[in-house]
């Protein structure tokens, strides 16, 4: 009986589902027709794209930077649709050039202690040109009140589709920040360094450009696990040894070019298990260009070698961001004895989209950080540094941020306020 | 913008191009989706997520190969963004037709 019963059921379901389908099936004479227009027009869009298609037509017509232009009487998502096929034509048929100029600029006021008040402000375009997605020219300056400086220049040419050979004067693949996170906009403390780039007490004075060459090239796996890579060779770095007169011990790459002494060479290698986190990889090693514009009694044949490494990871969820660095310097001195220089810093920042209007632009950031480092009097230096900050974007594109620094040396103590904006 | 709200966008722009009932539909709308897919992930890794409408096209595709340099994406996902930016205004558009913008 119970059976019967579910067969009888089984069967009601079964003509049910029939007589939807046919009754989907159906079409009023009025949807008939609207459909066999819009065919109409799809086919005179199909013809319309293999004419341009054959005549190597396809390409993005851009109107006069600036002008005002009235958008196409776009209609219907079916147009939509055929256009996104002409995009991707011309995407796959690499028929197009890219021009754009983009940049950041940023005013800030400190007051740091015993320094009081000090105001500087930077402008920093950059400009972009792209050939067939396969070279990329990049060239940027950087305006400050002091002058105009050559910010980075370099080409990349996509070689293969997992090897691309940079070349010029580039951000140096070692550790994130340089690369990455340096630009005002983007730092989430705004034009303050992370602790082993401090220009006082860090293991580079500031974030590093290079000139020399790299080949880089990424890899996505079927499991969507990435890796990434980069090899370089650059000029050597400038060392402000505590010989000289800036008692500090950092590495300054860009500065100085000289044959008298061999490249630096190095890497990094960036893994990432999931499209949120990264893990990074760096070394690199060479020999040290002695300041001879500071002291010009130490000889550059000396050929002092240095050796450095550095791990970088970041993790974001959400709008919450965690991001660190350590990195470790061994070097010679002048004397040829071995020093060594190491320290980090994690920092995390949350913006708080999750509110509702005018608050989801604050973003609150706390970084931490430790450099230790020994001297060539066999003195020791250790320094820690704890930061809070508080942005708020205007827009994506507008930022302004308050931010105070404290360090266990103390004379590094600020409070600098910063507006920086992005276009 | 979220990840969330980047993740309904390209769904309704996915819908859109699939409700057209083009057979060729298909390919351009999940090229699309993959893109915006690749742009929240990736953009927001270092910095707030730019405007899709606030470039022109020309400009997007520099850009782009500049932050698939940067940022180590790969071509495909780079051409996908360009599909997804250049949908995405066009939709954005298509809500409002023959409003004036502004390249």
């Amino acid at each position: 009986m119970a059976y019967a019963r579910h067969t009888v059921s089984a069967t009601l379901i079964l003509l049910a589902g029939f007589a939807t389908g046919a009754m989907a099936e159906e079409q009023t004479p009025q949807t008939a027709d609207q459909l066999a227009a819009l065919k109409q027009r799809i086919d005179a869009l199909e013809q319309q794209i293999k004419l341009l298609q054959e005549s190597a037509q396809i390409q993005v017509q851009s109107p006069p930077a600036g002008a005002a232009v009235t958008a196409p009487p776009v209609t219907s998502a079916a147009e939509s649709a055929l256009e996104a096929r002409v995009w991707k034509l011309e995407a796959e048929g690499q028929t197009d050039n890219g021009f754009s100029v983009g940049g950041d600029g940023d005013v800030t006021v400190t007051r740091q202690k015993g320094l009081g008040y000090t105001a500087s402000a930077d402008f920093n375009p950059i400009f972009l040109f792209s050939s067939k997605d396969t070279f990329l020219f990049v060239a940027e300056l950087n305006a400050t009140q002091n002058g105009v400086g050559l910010g980075q220049a370099w080409v990349a040419y996509t070689a293969l589709s997992h090897v691309i050979i940079e070349a010029g004067y580039f951000p140096i693949p070692f550790g994130a920040y340089s690369e990455r996170y340096s630009p005002t906009w983007i730092n989430k403390f705004s034009n303050l360094a992370p602790t082993p780039y401090n220009e006082d007490y860090g293991v580079f004075s500031g974030d590093q450009t290079i000139d020399g060459a790299q080949v880089r090239g990424d890899w996505t796996a079927s499991t969507g696990v990435r890796l990434n890579y980069h090899v370089f060779v650059a000029a050597p770095p400038v060392y402000n040894g505590p010989d000289n007169a800036d008692p500090d011990n950092r590495l300054s790459f860009g500065a100085v070019n000289t044959t008298h002494v061999p490249p630096t060479v190095g890497g990094r290698v960036g893994f990432l298990p999931q499209p949120n986190a990264e893990i990074g990889l760096s070394a690199m090693a060479g020999h040290i260009i002695n300041n001879q514009t500071v002291d010009p009694t130490i000889d550059d044949s000396q050929r002092r070698s240095f050796a450095a490494v550095a791990i970088d990871g970041d993790y974001h969820i959400q709008r919450f961001i965690i991001r660190g660095e350590i990195v470790r310097l061994d070097y010679q001195d002048p004397s040829g004895a071995r020093q060594h220089t190491q320290g980090g810093y994690i920092e995390v920042s949350r913006r708080l989209s999750d509110l509702t209007g005018w608050q989801s632009g604050f973003e609150p950031t706390l970084r931490t950080g430790r450099m230790q480092r020994s001297l060539s009097d066999n003195g020791f230096q250790d320094v820690s540094e704890l930061g809070v900050g508080l942005n708020y974007y205007f827009t994506s594109f507008i930022r302004s941020s308050l931010m105070a620094i404290a360090t266990s040396a103390h004379d590094e103590d600020q409070i600098s306020f910063n507006s920086t904006f992005t276009f | 913008m979220t990840t969330t709200a980047w993740t309904a966008n390209a769904t309704a722009i996915s819908l859109l191009l699939l409700f057209a009932g083009h057979a060729h539909a298909d390919d351009a709308a999940q090229n699309a989706g993959l893109g915006a897919r690749v742009f929240a992930e990736n953009c927001s890794r270092c910095h707030e997520s730019p405007d899709p409408a606030s470039r022109s096209s020309q400009e997007w595709r520099a850009i782009s190969v500049h932050m698939r340099v940067i940022a180590e994406i790969s071509l495909a996902d780079q051409r996908n963004v360009l599909i997804f930016l250049r949908t995405y205004n066009t939709i954005s558009m298509t809500r409002t037709p023959g409003s004036a913008v502004t390249h």
